[in-house]
């Protein structure tokens, strides 16, 4: 099965799969982090270019400070992520998984000069369109990867189903499975939710079947009971 | 279309992960689908490049237009191999000229230019739609989302122009500085059709071409990966698999029942069978275990019924344990703002400059017992920062140590509690070159523990006792020159110096080190102890 996730073992021994976020993503970032950071220095020219010489002075240092700390410090105090990166919801993370330290971003973004050869960032998105973990050659260098942010599940619309205890013992997946028919079931035509739900009709309560309770129904039901009150 | 043959993980994913599966889609059949490319546009390209010189130019731009055409057979593959089925490469170039015909006009005029088109091309070519339906189910496709779609075909247009620039700028790099500097930068980068540069041209050409067969086979594992994303959140297709795999496990499971209920019947026949001696032999332990359960579950536990438990939990929860109240008193500081407390009210005639007056004095005063208390622990912490860090503020701490002086280890764990008696007894059993090594060495050890002077590992004994004769304690540095005398005798002439006075020089030892041990646990100031040196021979 091909998917674009990453096993990470964890010491207590659970497998953790983090979605590695690919070039389109992280080029996307990295574009919206090129604009934030050149309007930056843009003001800081036009302000600096009060004070003749030692203005310029002043404009090269902040120029560079921009240009190569704004990805570290970013990713040290913010969670692994630029503002671009924050804005295409993903973030830098250590290949284990642990939030990313000073060294490896440190490591990361200096390299960057190495990605933009042989002109803008050939290498880097060569790189990271053939590299398994979709890696650039900082990432390579620093042991980090770009994933993607895990969103949270969205409490489950309001409705007034009352819930409904399945009768059978359920898996993690097969449980997660009804509880997605039932939260993407808006989405979906009646006929395609009735199809769907047919693959359990045999298993379901059939004298509520018989009492004119549609086996889509049901299954929202059940959904109900498996995620409680949350 | 059977999903169970899903060759790839389908869950509802961002499009931004669809992309990236598409990605990992054209990694995982890279070898296949360039093959085919390039089996395919090879021969159209060499057919385009060759045009006349004016129009080599035009003839990259016919390629790139063609694009859709190209890309059709990549689809083909990719959609086969998505489920299960395997298809050849070479059947796969094959069909190419069945696949370029469905709706090939305006796939090339109107529709070249469309930003989804990678979205849009398994509509056509996957679900063979046309005319009011094809276009009803784009709806249906992009009300999903197409944002990722058009990101998707900027993406790599950027790229296609990162690699032309890349690699031209890689080959500038590559001319001889000589030549470079006879190269125009902007004619090096950008088409000028002019015949003295036809092979020039024909370079970037080539260059061009490379980079949209270097994209092309993305693009279209992208948009692909893409569509199957936008359909498996409208048909829950995840949602179907986990399904069919649940019905398939419980019948499964119901089958199983079956067999075991059966065979526990005949277990159960077998069983009764042999009963009577089994009855026999149980009665006993049956009835004292039940007797047994009876009387400590049922009775001793006080939980056994869930009214008794309700009235347990309200006992324990009125009990002292949950109703404890405590008085705290702490201060808090006052707010200027606080409404609780009445500001008195000023007869005088200049409330309000008063008022800020007093403000202005209180905030200054503030500020600089601030500053008074922030010195004030400044100074106590470089003062006392030996207690924090555990070093002492001496010089001795500063200087280095030499850790080896003339092959002799300079740890002062490596003396014996008594160095001078111990050297005695080895003079006396004629051992002298241990003996007065054993001196000679705690000697050296003392002077740098607790003295200012600073010896280094390159020093000789000489220099050693040349720096020792600067600090003017005569006792000492007469000590030394004797003992480094005999040290030197012994050591390097291998000629045995007066007994009489190698055992004075043990007997005078204690005397002048004495301080030694007293030293290591009080002082921190190096000097004292040469100071009570002085005076202890000032008395005599």
């Amino acid at each position: 099965m091909l998917d674009t996730t990453r096993e990470v073992e964890v010491p207590e021994g659970i497998t953790l799969s983090l979605p590695v976020a690919g070039a389109v993503s992280r080029a996307l970032a990295f574009f919206i982090d090129v604009i934030i950071r050149w309007s930056a220095m843009a003001v800081i020219i036009q302000i600096l270019a009060f004070f003749g010489n030692f203005g310029t002075g002043l404009y090269l240092l902040a120029i560079f400070l921009i240009e190569w700390f704004y990805p570290v410090l970013f990713e040290i105090f913010y969670h692994g992520q630029t503002i671009g990166k924050k804005v295409m919801d993903i973030m830098v993370v250590n290949d284990d998984g642990t939030p990313i330290d000073w060294s490896s971003s440190i490591v990361r973004n200096l390299l960057r000069f190495a990605d933009f050869l042989p002109f803008l960032y050939l290498f880097g998105l060569i790189s990271m369109l053939f590299s398994r973990d979709f890696k650039r050659l900082g990432d390579f260098a620093a042991g980090t990867l770009v994933v993607h942010k895990l969103t949270r599940l969205s409490p489950l619309a309001q409705n007034n189903l009352s819930g409904l205890a399945p009768k059978m013992t359920l898996t993690l997946e097969e449980q997660s499975a009804i509880i997605g028919f039932s939260e993407r079931s808006e989405r979906m035509s009646e006929s395609r939710l009735n199809e769907l739900a047919g693959h359990l009709r045999p298993w379901l309560n059939q004298s509520k079947l018989n009492q004119n309770e549609s086996a889509s129904m049901q299954l929202k039901r059940m959904a109900k009971w498996l995620r409680g009150h949350a | 279309m059977q999903l169970d043959k899903l060759t790839v993980k389908v869950r509802p994913r961002k499009s931004w992960e669809a992309i990236d599966l598409g990605i990992a889609l054209l990694q995982q059949h890279a070898a296949a689908l360039y093959k085919i490319w390039f089996l395919i546009t090879l021969p159209v390209y060499f057919c385009v490049m060759f045009l006349p010189n004016e129009q080599v130019v035009w003839g990259i731009f016919i390629f790139w237009l063609l694009k859709p055409l190209w890309e059709r057979p990549l689809l083909h593959y990719l959609s086969r191999h998505l489920f299960g089925e395997e298809l050849t490469v070479k059947d796969c170039v094959k069909s190419f000229f069945g696949l370029a015909k469905i709706q090939w006009f305006a796939s090339l005029t109107w529709r070249r230019f469309s930003f989804t088109r990678s979205l849009d091309l398994p509509i056509i070519q996957l679900e063979n739609l046309s005319g009011q339906q094809r276009s009803q189910r784009l709806q249906v496709i992009h009300s999903v989302g197409s944002g990722s779609a058009v990101w998707l075909t900027m993406f790599f247009m950027g790229l296609e122009i990162a690699f032309f620039m890349g690699v031209l700028t890689l080959l500038y790099l590559l001319v001889p500085p000589q030549m470079a500097n006879e190269i125009d930068i902007w004619f090096w980068f950008w088409f000028t059709a002019s015949a003295n540069h036809y092979w020039f041209e024909v370079l970037q050409n080539l260059i061009t071409y490379l980079a949209i067969s270097l994209v092309a086979p993305f693009y279209v594992a992208c948009g692909f990966a893409l569509y199957i994303n936008q359909r498996t959140h409208l048909e829950a297709w995840d949602i179907e698999l986990a399904f069919k795999r649940l019905a398939e496990r419980l019948k499964r499971l119901s089958r199983k029942q079956a067999t075991q209920l059966a065979s526990l019947f005949l277990s159960i026949s077998i069983l009764f069978m042999h009963v009577p001696d089994l009855m026999a032999q149980a009665e006993e332990s049956t009835q004292t275990v039940g007797e047994f359960l009876e009387e400590n579950i049922a009775e001793k536990s006080p939980l056994h019924s869930h009214k008794k438990v309700k009235e347990t939990i309200k006992k324990i929860k009125q009990g002292e344990d949950f109703n404890q109240v405590e008085k705290q008193t702490y201060y808090k500081l006052r707010n200027k703002f606080d409404d609780n407390i009445p500001e008195k009210e000023s007869s005088s005639n200049w409330p309000v400059i008063g008022h800020w007056l007093g403000y202005f004095i209180s905030f200054i005063v503030n500020f600089a017992l601030w500053v008074v208390a922030g010195v004030l622990i400044l100074f106590l912490i470089i003062k006392y920062r030996y207690l924090i860090t555990g070093k002492s503020v001496s010089v001795k701490n500063k200087k280095a140590r030499p850790e080896v002086l003339f092959g002799m280890t300079m740890a002062p764990e490596s003396l014996p509690d008594s160095p001078s008696e111990v050297a005695a007894k080895m003079l006396a059993s004629g051992d002298y070159r241990q003996g007065i090594s054993l001196l000679y060495r705690a000697s050296l050890i003392w002077v740098i523990d607790n003295t200012d002077i600073i010896i280094q590992e390159g020093d000789t004994e000489l220099e050693c006792l040349v720096k020792m004769q600067k600090i003017s304690v005569p006792k000492l540095s007469q000590f030394m020159q004797q003992l480094t005398f005999c040290w030197r005798s012994l050591a390097y002439a291998h000629q045995i110096p007066d007994p009489l006075l190698m055992k004075e020089l043990c007997e005078r030892w204690p005397s002048i080190f004495a301080t030694r041990d007293k030293s290591k646990e009080q002082s921190n100031d190096p000097k004292a102890n040469v100071d009570n040196l002085i005076l202890s021979e000032a008395k005599k």
